[in-house]
């Protein structure tokens, strides 16, 4: 599809952008007229200084004095400035304030009479009149690294213009510009870096290596922090690390990239591919998903969120720096924070990709010959007559007869949709001091490998942020998302789920024709896949988003703010279902079975929350060195969720699918609501001595309306120290080799109440209990009855949790280290621990199970460059232990293969040790007696473990006895490499993710039939007198013997998979100067490119569970563009 | 503007967020509380219904109810009559003795009949306050004294030992529980069915068909007594219901299960349906795989080879007329009316399990292993719109029962006289066979081999078997070894015409062990939790 983007293409293409950009940024001009404010014209007072060597407080002092401005900065700001030494006489301020601002860190705009100093991290404003026109001049310099050596490919930029040119080899450059002009200088892998242009015209300047050093900034709990003064356990993920991957929602876009954090993506169908999310293992017996936090709002789910939109990911991850969220965060938390405009920038980006899936893995059934043959040898091992003649085997083999002897490819006919999918995303921002604004459109489209299966989203988000007087600025992030998703259904009676039909086209012998000589499907008891996906049966789930978040800052007085937000979600969804009828014939045309009615239901769904939140800050110093701040907060959630469904049947025809066309007899209405309320008062205080001793607090107090009055409310405390012991003066002669390091531990308490229903305390009557009198005229008598039970004395579910980290960094930050040891216990696990049948309701929710989780968490960095090739590599890895502490006094709960135990993992498998095959009846009749599971037992069976009898010992009976815990499908290992390698133009990045010490248990080979059911090709080598050494065991169609929970399906499930590798070229500067354009980057984009396991080759090893009814994981080849303009 | 925006912000968030005392209080929109409830007959009508509804998670497919259909279809998988192919569906160990107490169907069995029960308890334990007219609230109180009694009558017969709870019961009442010896159960249950019958009416308005009814409430404890061989007072109830004059045999055997004639007068007692609202969902799992069926039940050969000829002599007397090649032709009509055999017509088709292209070839996933399908509740296709969504009620107890069981009594305590042949003949008779042959049935023994014959045929199918079983105690003769279908052969798919070279099909080797498979084991789920339960012999 990149085809189309290159030679004259492209060229057409661009001009026909750019003319959209123009029109765009007219639009986009005119928008914001109203809310920009000018900025404040010149001065012309003047100012005499004479001033050696003082501070630049000295001197915002003295100019205060004579100017009357005033100056507004945040101490921190200008406590690490150098001492400036400034002789001028009758000085206008502006020219005062350059000489001041000379080789500092530092720069400054002018608001009425305040001088905003800032760091220079955004570009200055200068103002146009202070700035005399100068002539044009040629400014030569070099750019060079670190290492003082040449640096060539740099991009270097007049701010503002189109300008461009880029180094040399030598690392030099040359570019017209006038005295007052930014130069932007950039290169992949370097921090950009800008300068004022002076009267020196020969620059030279130090690209530094863009490296994660304590300076980084991250987001938190209600606020942001320095990395180098957090306490807790927290890890980002920039935008860098989420941008143009083809991957279709932020979740799947997580995977691999922290440690501790796993992602399980079960499936790539489109619009149904999100993955589920654990932190630091699964804690609870209720939902595990971590707490999502977007732009300060707690929010249900982040795949309605466009990926482009985001700014950074910050997972908290201990209790310490969770417990802020207190009662939501057990899970741990996933705070997002959309894109903001900058100050003094404009930007308008468009970005693109173009990818094809495919699935990773799909079951390789045999060829029907074969199936044929397993199933003659099963039914004599079965005790019957063989069905098929050699002669019909050859036919099949032959397969010169499609319709009598047909070798059908099921799986062939269903996966023939295009699976193409593409990404476009058109976003401007910028702003000046005052007003910011980030604007974003974006479309994405993709269909799945199946005709009918398709997703669409279309997002749009405006974040604005304006400041309305000096000390208080207000801030609107409005998004709407809208995702229409389609999929083919099943006309299987009761079970029109699209994955019915993946399961019969896995299950539909090959053995039977797709369809007859006459035009008609072949089908089975169940029906024909393909009939359903070829007739009009169609599910169209509508959904949307709308989500305003609104909030002010207010600086009350110097250091304190105040931040009052609101923020109200709603979220619809609109499910289309119709489920077409369908006559079968049979090979001679007449009319066999029907599978009726034909019916249409519609459900409508929607969520509303509504979230007002304050917070108060406060930051204040005590002598030089000891720095606080405190945050106190309130905030509340109102969540409100109603059903309506609608059900007909009956459709004249499968034509026409609006409810109202179906028959009134047997219709169907439903509604439903519920609600949910959620009061909080939280607070946090954090100290900070000479940023070598860290101390945080946190307390939070929590109510849900899940509980009972008196039981409403929880707290929730915490705390975390820091030590930077690379800040001591011991320690200095060590930074060469150890240039940070600091060890961190916390503690806290957090909840958890997210259990099924929002009622779990109260005893309900429930309508709906229904029967019907009156013989063949029937009418409902309506009914009422209690069915659940409940224990209103429950409770918040506990999660307290200890951490230890440690963060370092050797060799001038060329090494980065963290790691993480922690113990979570979660106790008080509401569980609706089984209650005997006797008691005649449903189990009540009570407070019950214990889990320990407890782990290792390892990420660790290095880069370097050699030459023009640059490189860095972030290897991560989790170590967790997962295991159920206290059932409390009930169980062990052994369901069909998994078991719930105290000193378990969760859910684990459960079964027969198997010890090979039988050779021979003599065998089967010398071993402990599997009568119990089969009296069918015979050579080529499965052998089971005596392990253990009534007394304890092994008494030659094979029964429940003998079951033992057979593993676990907790990984011991979840790892994530990333490599990134620049070398001039181009870049790789290449991303690796996987686990270790895993099983899993239940991914069947098939089965014999040749009709519904069908073996895999794996199943050729199974056991026969004459194949002893065989795969697996002997074939069998009704016998279960080998097929109860045994070792023998408990697989080893690791792998290491290619989740992302990214090859870009971005276009020379001076190319791209031409375009008008300031920077454009072409790659190759590739999603789960290869996988390396040892588990069955027809299952995706991160696919969970049963194969024949998922959908199958997908790769993604793509190919993009990212345009900045 | 800047006092404004402050003070505005201030106050609207204060307002919004700290006036409301009760915002953490927040009640269910869609349901009803205790309190408010149980103010008049209306209410306590709403609960009966509720009460009728049951909870029987035997049937996914089923609507709920007190009883459920599904195991009308599927008992007499777990007895020589038929087999299940598929495990899952819960009966296929039951049948072959591999049961286990860890086998999660054991426990399907067990829990849903203490749903029912607890809602039994909760409604005799609320209604007394409701005021309303006493008569109508005694009836009130003797169908649920019968549904509740019931469902023990199903826990001691499967089980034994029961949990006897008549109160609502606390989790940690019912996790400490300990079971009733059966005999006690029993008891209680004659006793339950005879109080209920006692305010039960003879009938209801034709609006309430499918309540509880005295006659129901005496059929059951007729049935108990049978079972329990109290003889003398089974007889009394027989004769107190043959004398109640308002049920009669119904005269077509096959026209008695369709659905435009329920209600007909030899129901006794059924489970009730209706179409979409509350739908009989479990018929298809009986129908060939060419009409959309899941070929679920297989009757057995056994059970083909009890029914005698249409001259009225098993098919082991030389003298019947029974051609083995042409075994399904001038047979009991009870036969063709219950199993669909191969090469009969059956919805516009010929069934034919013999020939490898078919659809319903026998050993195709899903064929029946034996040959046979059930047709006895679906013999009529057309009476159907959509055999997965039907309203075809199905029958717990109806009048034939009443008459065999008087017989089987009478015969067992010696008392042969002519009611017995007469009750015996009505049977016989209306099913298309001769009256018995007195002077070949003249004993005791010939008469209870004939009586037993009788109710095999008469109720094959309809989930009866296994108490017969249990009760004569002959599982190891009937549920022991290799089980098999019909002969192997070919059938004209053009005439049906069966041409059989045999041999039998084997379906399944069989375990019996009488020390233990007379009782089904105690779930050993409900046994994790509660201790106190004991496990039933021979499954520890």
């Amino acid at each position: 599809m990149f085809l189309k983007f290159t030679g004259k293409l492209l060229f057409e293409k661009k001009r026909y952008l750019i003319k959209t950009l123009l029109i765009m940024k007219f639009i986009i001009i005119l928008l914001f007229a109203a809310c920009l404010q000018v900025s404040a014209t010149g001065y012309s007072q003047t100012i005499t200084l004479s001033q050696n060597n003082v501070s630049l407080k000295k001197v915002f002092r003295e100019i205060e004095r004579q100017s009357g401005y005033n100056f507004l900065y945040k101490d921190k700001l200008i406590r690490e400035t150098a001492n400036v030494s400034i002789n001028m006489h009758d000085a206008s301020v502006e020219a005062v304030l350059v000489e001041c601002f000379k080789n500092q860190p530092l720069t400054y705009s002018i608001l009425d009479k305040i001088i905003v100093i800032k760091a220079k991290k955004h570009i200055p404003l200068i103002n146009p009149v202070a700035i005399l026109p100068a002539p044009v001049n040629i400014f030569r310099g070099t750019v060079k690294d670190e290492k003082g050596n040449p640096l060539a490919g740099v991009s270097v930029i007049v701010k503002g213009t189109k300008k461009g040119t880029s180094t040399s080899t030598d690392g030099s450059f040359s570019i017209d510009a006038n005295v007052g002009d930014v130069l932007e200088f950039s290169i992949v892998g370097y921090r950009e870096k800008s300068i004022l242009v002076g009267q020196n015209n020969n620059i030279s300047l130090v690209m530094e290596v863009e490296a994660a050093v304590g300076s980084e900034i991250v987001v938190v709990g209600y606020g942001t922090e320095k990395k180098a003064d957090l306490t807790g356990s927290v890890a980002s993920v920039s935008s860098k690390q989420i941008e143009n991957r083809p991957i279709t929602n932020i979740t799947n876009a997580l995977e691999g990239t922290v440690a501790g954090v796993t992602v399980v993506q079960n499936n790539g169908q489109p619009g149904y591919d999100a993955g589920t999310i654990n932190i630091r293992g699964v804690g609870t017996l209720n939902n595990s998903n971590p707490m999502i936090v977007v732009d300060g709002n707690i929010v249900s789910s982040m795949n309605d969120i466009n990926p482009n939109d985001i700014a950074s990911v910050t997972v908290l991850k201990d209790a310490a720096s969770a417990a802020i969220y207190g009662s939501r965060a057990a899970n741990g938390v996933i705070i997002i924070t959309t894109k903001r405009g900058k100050a003094g920038t404009s930007q308008i980006r468009y970005s693109d990709y173009f990818g094809k899936q495919q699935a990773t893995r799909l079951p390789d059934w045999a060829p029907s010959w074969q199936a044929a043959t397993l199933f003659n040898e099963a039914t004599v091992n079965e005790g019957g007559q063989p069905v098929y003649t050699d002669a019909e085997i050859d036919s099949f083999k032959l397969g010169n007869s499609p319709y009598n002897f047909p070798n059908t490819n099921w799986l062939g006919l269903l996966y023939t949709g295009n699976g193409f999918q593409q990404s476009h995303n058109l976003s401007a921002s910028g702003g000046n001091d005052k007003t910011q604004y980030y604007l974003s459109v974006g479309y994405f489209d993709q269909n799945g490998l199946t005709p009918k299966t398709n997703t669409k989203r279309y997002n749009v988000r405006l974040n604005l942020t304006s400041k309305v007087t000096d000390n208080i600025s207000v801030f609107a992030n409005l998004s709407y998302t809208l995702q229409p998703t389609l999929q083919p259904q099943s006309s299987y009676p009761g079970v029109p789920a699209f994955s019915q039909l993946i399961r019969q086209a896995n299950r539909i012998s090959n053995i039977i024709p797709y369809k007859y000589a006459n035009g008609d499907y072949g089908y089975i008891a169940d029906g024909s896949p393909m009939a359903w996906l070829n007739s009009p049966s169609f599910d169209n789930l509508q959904q949307t988003n709308y989500q305003g978040i609104v909030g002010a800052d207010w600086e009350i007085i110097k250091n304190l703010h105040f931040r009052p937000q609101l923020a109200y979600v709603v979220s619809q969804s609109d499910d289309n279902n119709f489920i077409a009828s369908i006559q079968y014939y049979s090979p001679q045309g007449a009319p066999t079975f029907l599978q009726a009615p034909n019916y249409a239901s519609e459900t409508y769904q929607q969520s509303t929350a509504f979230t007002p939140q304050m917070l108060l800050d406060y930051s204040w110093k005590i002598g030089r060195n000891n720095d606080f701040k405190a945050l106190a907060g309130y905030s509340q959630e109102l969540d409100n969720w109603h059903e309506l469904y609608g059900y007909r049947q009956n459709f004249l025809n499968n034509a026409l699918s609006v409810i109202n066309l179906g028959s009134p007899t047997g219709q169907v209405t439903k509604g439903d609501a519920t609600q949910l309320a959620l009061r909080s008062y939280f607070g946090r205080i954090n100290y900070n001595y000479k940023d070598k001793y860290l101390l945080e607090g946190n307390l939070r107090y929590d109510g849900s309306s899940r509980f009972a009055a008196t039981n409403q409310y929880g707290i929730f405390p915490s705390a975390s120290a820091g030590w930077r012991i690379s800040k001591e003066s011991f320690f200095k002669s060590l930074t060469n080799i150890v240039s940070d390091l600091k060890l961190r531990a916390s503690w806290g308490k957090l909840g958890n109440q997210n259990v099924a229903g929002n009622y779990p305390t109260i005893p309900v009557i429930n309508a709906g209990q229904n029967y019907v009198f009156g013989g063949t005229s029937p009418v409902v008598a309506a009914g009422i009855a209690q069915t659940a039970g409940v224990d209103p004395s429950i409770s918040w579910e506990t999660t307290t949790e200890s951490d230890l980290g440690l963060d370092a960094s050797f060799l001038r930050n060329t090494i980065s280290l963290t790691a993480d040891y922690f113990i979570k216990n979660t106790t008080g696990i509401l569980y609706a621990l089984p209650v005997a049948a006797s008691y005649g309701l449903t189990a009540p929710v009570v407070n019950a199970a214990s889990v320990r989780n407890q782990g290792l968490e390892l990420t660790i960095g290095y880069q370097n460059k050699i030459g023009a090739f640059r490189y860095n590599i972030i290897g991560n890895a989790a170590f967790i232990k997962n295991e159920v502490t206290s059932l409390a006094g009930i169980g062990p709960v052994i369901g069909n293969g998994s078991i719930m135990a105290v000193g378990l993992p969760i859910n684990s498998y459960y079964g027969y040790v198997a010890q090979g095959f039988f050779k021979d009846s003599a065998q089967v009749a010398s071993h402990a007696s599997q009568t119990g599971i089969s009296p069918n037992t015979g050579p080529g069976d499965i052998m089971y473990k005596d392990i253990s009898g009534p007394n304890g010992k092994p008494d030659g009976v094979i029964d429940t006895h003998d079951e033992k815990y057979l593993g676990n499908n907790f990984p011991k290992v979840t790892f994530g490499l990333t490599v990134n390698f620049g070398w001039k133009q181009f870049d790789l990045t290449a991303f690796l993710q996987g686990t270790a010490g895993v099983k899993q248990y239940g991914a069947t080979p098939g089965s014999e039939g040749n009709a519904a059911g069908k073996p895999e090709e794996a199943l050729w080598d199974s056991w026969t007198p004459t194949n002893t050494s065989a795969a697996f065991p002997r074939p069998a169609i009704s016998y279960t013997q080998n097929y109860v929970p045994s070792s023998f399906w408990v697989k080893d499930a690791a792998y290491i998979r290619m989740k992302n590798l990214q090859l870009g070229y971005t276009l020379p500067a001076k190319l791209t100067k031409r375009m008008h354009m300031q920077k454009l980057r072409i790659y190759y984009s590739g999603q789960n490119v290869f996988t390396f396991s040892q588990f069955y080759k027809w299952v995706d090893p991160e696919t969970a569970g049963n194969s024949l009814y998922d959908y199958p994981q997908v790769k993604v080849n793509s190919l993009g563009l990212d345009a900045t303009f | 503007m800047k006092h404004f925006i402050n003070y505005s912000v201030c106050i609207g968030l204060l307002l919004l967020t700290s006036c409301q005392k009760d915002f953490l209080n927040r009640q269910p929109l869609d349901a009803y509380s205790n309190s408010s409830l149980w103010t008049d007959s209306s209410d306590a009508a709403a609960a009966l219904n509720g009460v009728y509804a049951g909870q029987n998670s035997w049937a996914s497919d089923n609507a709920s109810g007190w009883a459920d259909g599904f195991l009308v279809n599927y008992m007499d998988v777990a007895s020589d009559n038929a087999y299940s192919e598929f495990y899952w569906e819960g009966f296929q160990d039951f049948g072959n003795g591999l049961v286990t107490p860890s086998d999660p169907n054991a426990d399907d069995l067990w829990s849903p009949c203490y749903t029912t029960i607890a809602k039994c308890n909760f409604f005799l334990g609320n209604v007394g306050v409701t005021p309303m007219d006493s008569s109508a609230k005694l009836q009130m109180i003797g169908q649920v004294r019968f549904i509740r009694a019931y469902q023990y009558f199903w826990l001691t017969t499967l089980f034994g030992d029961a949990v006897l709870d008549t109160t609502t019961q606390t989790p940690q009442q019912a996790n400490t529980a300990v079971r009733t010896p059966k005999a006690a159960v029993v008891k209680f249950e004659l006793r339950e069915f005879a109080a209920a019958a006692n305010y039960l009416p003879i009938s209801y308005p034709a609006s309430q068909q499918g309540q509880i009814t005295k006659g129901a409430a005496l059929a059951l404890k007729m049935r108990i007594e049978l079972f329990e061989n109290d003889y003398t007072d089974c007889v009394a109830d027989a004769q107190q219901i043959m004398n109640m004059g308002i049920y009669s045999l119904y005269p077509s055997y096959s026209g008695l299960f369709r659905i435009q004639n329920e209600g007909n007068s030899e129901d006794i007692l059924d489970v009730q349906y209706k179409e979409n609202d509350h739908p009989n969902g479990t018929l298809g799992v009986m129908l060939p795989t060419s009409l959309g069926g899941w070929e679920s039940i297989s009757p057995l050969q056994s059970l083909v080879d009890n029914y005698e000829t249409i001259t009225g002599k098993p098919i082991t007397d030389p003298t019947s007329g029974y051609d083995s090649t042409q075994p399904y032709k001038n047979r009991d009509p009870r036969l063709l009316a219950t199993i669909l055999v191969p090469g009969a017509s059956y919805g516009g088709e010929i069934y034919d399990p013999l020939n490898h292209s078919s659809v319903d070839y026998y050993t195709n996933y899903g064929g029946s292993k034996s040959l046979y399908l059930v047709k006895k509740f679906t013999s009529y296709l057309s009476d159907f719109d959509n055999i997965w969504n039907t309203g075809l009620d199905m029958p717990l107890i109806r009048y034939a029962e009443v008459l065999l069981s008087y017989a089987e009594a009478k015969i067992e305590l010696g008392q042969i006289d002519a009611s017995v042949y007469n009750a015996i003949d009505q049977v016989r008779v209306r099913a298309g066979l001769p009256p018995t042959d007195q002077s070949v049935y003249n004993s005791q023994t010939t008469l209870r081999t004939l009586v037993r014959r009788e109710r095999r045929s008469e109720f094959a199918m309809e989930g009866l078997r296994w108490f017969d079983v249990q009760r004569w105690k002959i599982g190891p003769q009937v549920m022991q070894g290799a089980t098999y279908g019909g002969k192997l052969g070919t059938v004209n798919d053009t005439t049906g015409h069966l041409t059989l070279t045999g041999p039998n099909t084997f379906v399944e080797n069989r375990l019996f062990d009488p020390a233990k498979n007379y009782l089904w084991p105690i779930p050993q789920a409900q046994i994790n939790i509660d201790r106190n339960l004991t496990q039933n012999p021979g499954y520890n």
